[in-house]
């Protein structure tokens, strides 16, 4: 009764027809999660989307086989690439990977990159050494090493009644400028170890700086410490918080020397896959580094100005030191996971 | 003007996502000027949060006098700002969309090299680098300059140092930055393209006074088909006369008044011999192939 490619114009016709509300269903499901989230959709309603994703699929791949018309596959291609990342982008549920990350992923990590951890131990102790040194042999070396801010107007010249005062804090609890200044040191020390990570890139030598820099400082104010007769106690002071804090420090030096490891020697995943599995270890080693420096920022906040009792400060710096030891290299039973 | 259906989008900057159903569909790296779009889009609203929240806590502080709350606010805004800094990206990329507000208007978002599930990790990977490829060179040339006092080797280091990281999305065909090379991700553009009309079914013009011989139709193949489709979707008039002109001397139609009328027409025959053909599993790319 008529031409074929009547029939074949109709054939097109019914099957845009017939699918069409498919296809509009869908969009309107991917636009909803877009716009909110893929909790905006109930149960039934994520089950729809992955039918509808897979029957979009099967019209594109019809599409494909049988139509030229450039628009229809364009818009199919589109649609089915927004629903795939939900029927398969879906992370696992948020509470399930906390847990997991506590419980594999951080210590697995941190464990992972042991040799780097122990050569940035190394660093920061060479770094303690020669502040120290450097401080004893010329008290003028103390404002090249010493940050302004960090060093709360102490100096070579400070007297040890003012140096005593920081470090009790008599007369800082009343300034009411505490918990500004815990605040400071907290952002200051994630955006330090956000450096350490970052500049690994650079195959690790700016990091490699920084973690110098910063022993550096601390030896410098132990030695003014020490030479006023008060060596052990502004240990205890650093110590409260600072194994956490340090240890932080260390750890994201640790991550930025795996990834400069990876650019400068790939091996034989080549230097795209071995920057990338470096990159993700080492963020992960990341994430917790900025846990442990809220936990530092807690510490020295809090903790530091209630207990003036140079042992108990000792025992506090020591006891967290020892958790995140055997958090992370205590050994376990192996798991499924790993 | 990019349009969605321009078949001009260059194949070097598609890459191919193969499903677990065994369809492939084309991932279109996204355009440096786009993500650069984004990021600016980005950054101002970020700047935006900061002030309104710094006016709030001030108003906040003022309105309470002397014995107001001042330390509080303070460490509020200094941990605001902190976190805007640092996670609006993370959080926000993180979410079910895989990308900022940025990144959403521009129509782009962060997958996984190849497809694969984003993680958590990829995305704070890619963030914290961006830390030292943008901020940290851009903090430091701006305190030496502010200080007056840029010695020429910082300087020209810190320029360097930029420029490195600035241009490295250039350097690679994937366009990633040195944050994503490090997380293993690509930044794709997801267009939202209309389905349209069907071309074959638009127009109920007479098409009796265009009748083509098979010789007239043979000329050309699906590429230039689809080329002519984006044509006659378009709107403009003058590119539409051009290829009329240049279909009518490769078949030989005599002159004709309506240039959109013919192509229609053209069009529709062309498309159902070619689609004719594919149901014989004969398919004709072009207007070279036999």
């Amino acid at each position: 009764m008529s031409k074929p490619s009547d029939l074949i114009a109709a054939g097109q016709r019914n099957f845009r027809r017939e699918h069409e509300a498919d296809w509009n269903e869908l969009e309107l499901l991917v636009k909803r999660a877009e716009r909110k989230s893929v909790r905006a959709l109930d149960v039934d309603e994520v089950m729809r989307l992955a039918v509808l994703y897979r029957a979009t699929l099967s019209s594109l791949s019809i599409a494909r086989e049988t139509s030229l018309d450039k628009a229809l596959i364009v818009y199919l291609e589109a649609l089915a690439t927004r629903a795939y990342f939900f029927v398969y982008g879906v992370r696992m549920r948020a509470r399930e990977g906390f847990a997991n990350f506590f419980k594999h992923d951080w210590p697995e990590a941190v464990r992972s990159i042991w040799r780097e951890t122990l050569a940035s131990f190394l660093l920061l102790a060479i770094g303690v050494a020669v502040g120290y040194l450097l401080v004893q042999a010329d008290p003028d070396w103390y404002g090249a090493i010493m940050d302004q801010a960090m060093s709360q107007g102490r100096g070579p010249d400070s007297s040890p009644k003012m140096l005593r005062d920081v470090i009790y804090g008599t007369e800082h609890n009343q300034g009411g400028t505490l918990s500004i200044f815990a605040t400071f040191l907290f952002t200051h020390n994630t955006q330090v170890s956000i450096w350490c990570f970052a500049l690994g890139f650079a195959f690790g030598v700016p990091t490699a700086f920084l973690i110098l820099q910063n022993g550096c400082s601390a030896g410098a104010l132990i030695q003014v410490y020490t030479s006023h007769g008060m060596g052990m106690n502004i240990v205890g002071w650093l110590m409260i918080h600072g194994t956490t804090e340090l240890f932080a420090i260390i750890l994201a030096g640790a991550a930025g020397f795996r990834i400069g490891l990876a650019a400068a020697f790939p091996g034989d995943l080549g230097r795209v896959a071995a920057a990338s599995k470096a990159g993700r270890t080492a963020a992960t080693v990341m994430i917790g580094v900025m846990i442990m420096l809220l936990c530092a920022g807690i510490l020295e906040g809090f903790a530091r100005q209630l207990i003036v009792n140079d042992l108990a400060r000792y025992a506090i710096g020591l006891t967290m030191l020892m958790l995140w030891l055997t958090y992370f290299y205590a050994p376990r039973k192996l798991s499924a996971h790993g | 003007m990019a349009s969605t259906y321009s078949i001009n989008r260059r194949p070097e900057h598609i890459r191919t996502l193969s499903t677990p159903e065994g369809v492939n569909l084309p991932l279109e790296i996204g355009s440096i000027g786009t993500r650069l779009g984004a990021f600016l889009l980005d950054m101002v609203m970020i700047w935006g949060v900061i002030i309104v929240a710094t006016i709030i806590f001030a108003m906040t502080g003022f309105s309470a006098g002397q014995d107001g709350p001042w330390e509080l606010l303070i460490v509020l805004w200094l941990f605001c700002t902190f976190v805007l800094r640092n996670f609006w990206f993370i959080l926000f990329e993180m979410g079910p969309r895989g990308a900022t507000p940025g990144k959403r208007m521009t129509g782009l978002r962060v997958i996984a090299r190849g497809g694969g599930r984003l993680e958590a990790r990829s995305v704070v990977a890619r963030n914290l680098l961006r830390d030292v490829e943008l901020f940290l060179p851009l903090g430091f040339m701006a305190e030496q300059a502010g200080s007056g006092s840029i010695d020429a080797l910082s300087g020209l280091l810190g320029f360097g140092w930029t420029m490195l990281f600035l241009f490295f999305p250039l350097f690679n065909k994937d366009r990633m930055r040195a944050g994503d090379l490090l997380a293993g991700t690509w930044v794709i553009r997801v267009p939202k393209p209309d389905a349209g009309h069907d071309l074959a079914q638009a127009g109920s013009l007479p098409t009796d006074r265009f009748t083509f011989s098979e010789q007239q139709l043979a000329a050309y193949g699906a590429f230039e088909l689809q080329t002519l489709e984006t044509v006659l979707r378009g709107r403009d008039e003058s590119a539409l006369a051009l290829v009329s002109e240049t279909i009518r001397t490769k078949i030989d139609w005599p002159y004709e008044y309506d240039d959109r009328a013919f192509l229609e027409a053209y069009y529709k025959a062309v498309r159902s011999r070619l689609e004719r053909g594919m149901l014989f599993g004969k398919r004709k790319q072009d207007k070279f192939d036999d």
